[in-house]
């Protein structure tokens, strides 16, 4: 059967009405009174009802209260004011089966206007195992970060203790080694915090508390709680004066977790006794905040991983073991659900500038 | 008049943070510090002497934390003793509901050991200043 260049009205309809009854998810046609036109195959399955049960039916059969009880309402005050609920939006809602059983769908719901008639055309998908496998995931990682994290507790509090303790008489080689452990600890702890994070900002959990804060000091703030990090490789802080009129909205506590994601980082690529610089730039709109550092620089062939999970330009650094590989990635998905940007430019042997870009709050 | 911090109750179902957390304000401070594991009479050894404070785990088997918690602040023996909840759970919405409660702090685990003492004692000092004003 050729359907593009068939003629015949009698196949077309076949085709489509094949296309409709075989498709995995329900649709449902109703008029403007909310009667039932159209219930396909799927429907059949998702509902339990036979179509026949339901055709001439108000569609509010197919739902529990309160929306039972207010659906008719609801397409009267469509049809008089045009204010749509659910009709060319969709949302995530819940329906009832033929045996009473309440479960989750989403449903899209679109206009259908021919000739002088109005009908309404749904799409239903049952959403019960994606809810279910989602709360089961939800429940794995909160037992998984309990279980790691208790663990943790005890390997990082004991050997701080040890190490907190006189150990001047321990040989040199196993305070090296108690040293190892330690810090291996603390990157277990925030890896395992990244990592949540991550699994937060991929299910749409993690919140924003939004307010809006003076750009300068925010930076003064996340600087002196960053000190005691650049001070332990001795890197001096250049920090250009703001103009303390600059604002931004922000949630603080993700901006300082930020800031530090990106200092931290121009600590551990700069080299001993050299200093990193701070400085922020504005436009008509929009305010940057740029730090600098003087090391070596990132090569192109890295450019593309830089955002990505898991990525350190250089392996074999040191320095740069201490970081999990996430950090880059966690922190552009903060400044983008904060409706920012971030950036990089680098020179190889002069060092590397990132930015973080707000709109200045008085544009908002 | 500032009462200081004498005696601290510890309940945890894993005994390893009990001994690091014993270990750990011992070794630092003078403070009467004894550690219970969670069991059915807990409740009953907590009201027969009431402690200045009471460290808590959460996430306990048989009674968890925030049973226990809810308990306690029924109890006006225990009116004047602190309760620090020692979690991994510190999500904001989890904290606003261990204070809603009645906990008077939240320390999240994993916990810096060597810090503890010092952390403790500015809780205790916030709760007692609180409480007497």
């Amino acid at each position: 059967m050729d359907i593009k260049n068939s003629v015949n009205l009698e196949e077309k309809i076949s085709w489509l009405n094949s296309i409709v009854d075989t498709t995995v998810d329900g649709i449902i046609t109703i008029d403007k009174k909310g009667i039932v036109q159209t219930f396909n195959k799927a429907c059949e399955n998702i509902f339990g009802y036979k179509s026949y049960e339901v055709i001439g039916n108000n569609v509010n059969i197919l739902m529990p209260e309160p929306y039972h009880s207010e659906h008719n309402n609801y397409l009267k005050n469509y049809h008089k004011t045009g204010q749509a609920k659910i009709i060319g939006i969709g949302r995530q809602v819940e329906g009832k089966r033929k045996d009473n059983s309440v479960f989750p769908m989403d449903l899209s719901v679109a206009k259908v206007e021919t000739g002088n008639k109005t009908f309404y055309s749904g799409i239903v998908r049952d959403i019960t195992d994606r809810i279910k496998n989602e709360q089961i995931k939800n429940e794995f990682i909160s037992i998984v970060s309990h279980e790691l994290r208790t663990p943790l507790t005890s390997i990082h509090g004991s050997l701080g203790l040890i190490l907190g303790s006189d150990i001047e008489k321990l040989p040199k080689d196993i305070i090296k080694l108690l040293n190892i452990a330690y810090k291996n600890s603390n990157h277990l702890i925030m890896l395992v915090k990244d990592i949540l994070d991550i699994d937060k900002i991929a299910a749409g959990k993690m919140t924003f508390h939004l307010s809006i804060e003076q750009v300068d000091k925010l930076i003064y703030d996340a600087i002196k709680s960053n000190k005691v990090y650049s001070d332990a490789f001795n890197i001096k802080i250049d920090l250009l004066k703001i103009d303390p009129d600059l604002k931004i909205l922000i949630d603080i506590d993700r901006f300082r977790q930020v800031f530090f994601n990106l200092f931290s980082n121009a600590v551990k690529f700069s080299n001993k006794d050299s200093k990193i610089k701070i400085y922020v730039s504005d436009t008509k709109e929009k305010i940057k905040i740029n730090i600098q550092d003087y090391g070596r620089g990132i090569p192109e062939s890295f450019f593309h991983n830089m955002f990505k999970k898991f990525s350190q330009a250089d392996a074999s650094d040191t320095r740069s073991k201490n970081g999990t590989g996430l950090g880059l990635y966690i922190t552009k998905e903060l400044v983008e659900r904060m409706n920012g940007k971030i950036g990089f430019k680098t020179k190889i042997e002069q060092g590397t500038t990132f930015w973080i870009e707000f709109k200045k709050a008085n544009t908002l | 008049m500032k009462k200081n911090l004498q005696k601290i109750v510890c309940i945890d179902d894993d005994k390893d943070i009990l001994d690091i957390v014993e270990y750990s304000f011992k070794t630092a401070t003078n403070i009467d510090i004894t550690c219970y594991l969670n069991d059915n009479n807990i409740s009953d050894i907590v009201l027969q002497d009431p402690p200045d404070l009471i460290l808590l785990d959460v996430m306990m088997p048989k009674t968890d934390g925030i049973t226990l918690l809810k308990n306690f602040r029924t109890k006006v023996a225990l009116n004047k003793t602190a309760i620090i909840l020692m979690t991994a759970r510190v999500q904001p919405k989890e904290i606003e509901d261990y204070i809603a409660f009645g906990a008077s702090a939240v320390i999240a685990k994993p916990f810096d050991a060597l810090k503890l003492p010092a952390d403790v004692q500015t809780i205790w000092e916030k709760f007692y200043a609180k409480i007497t004003k």
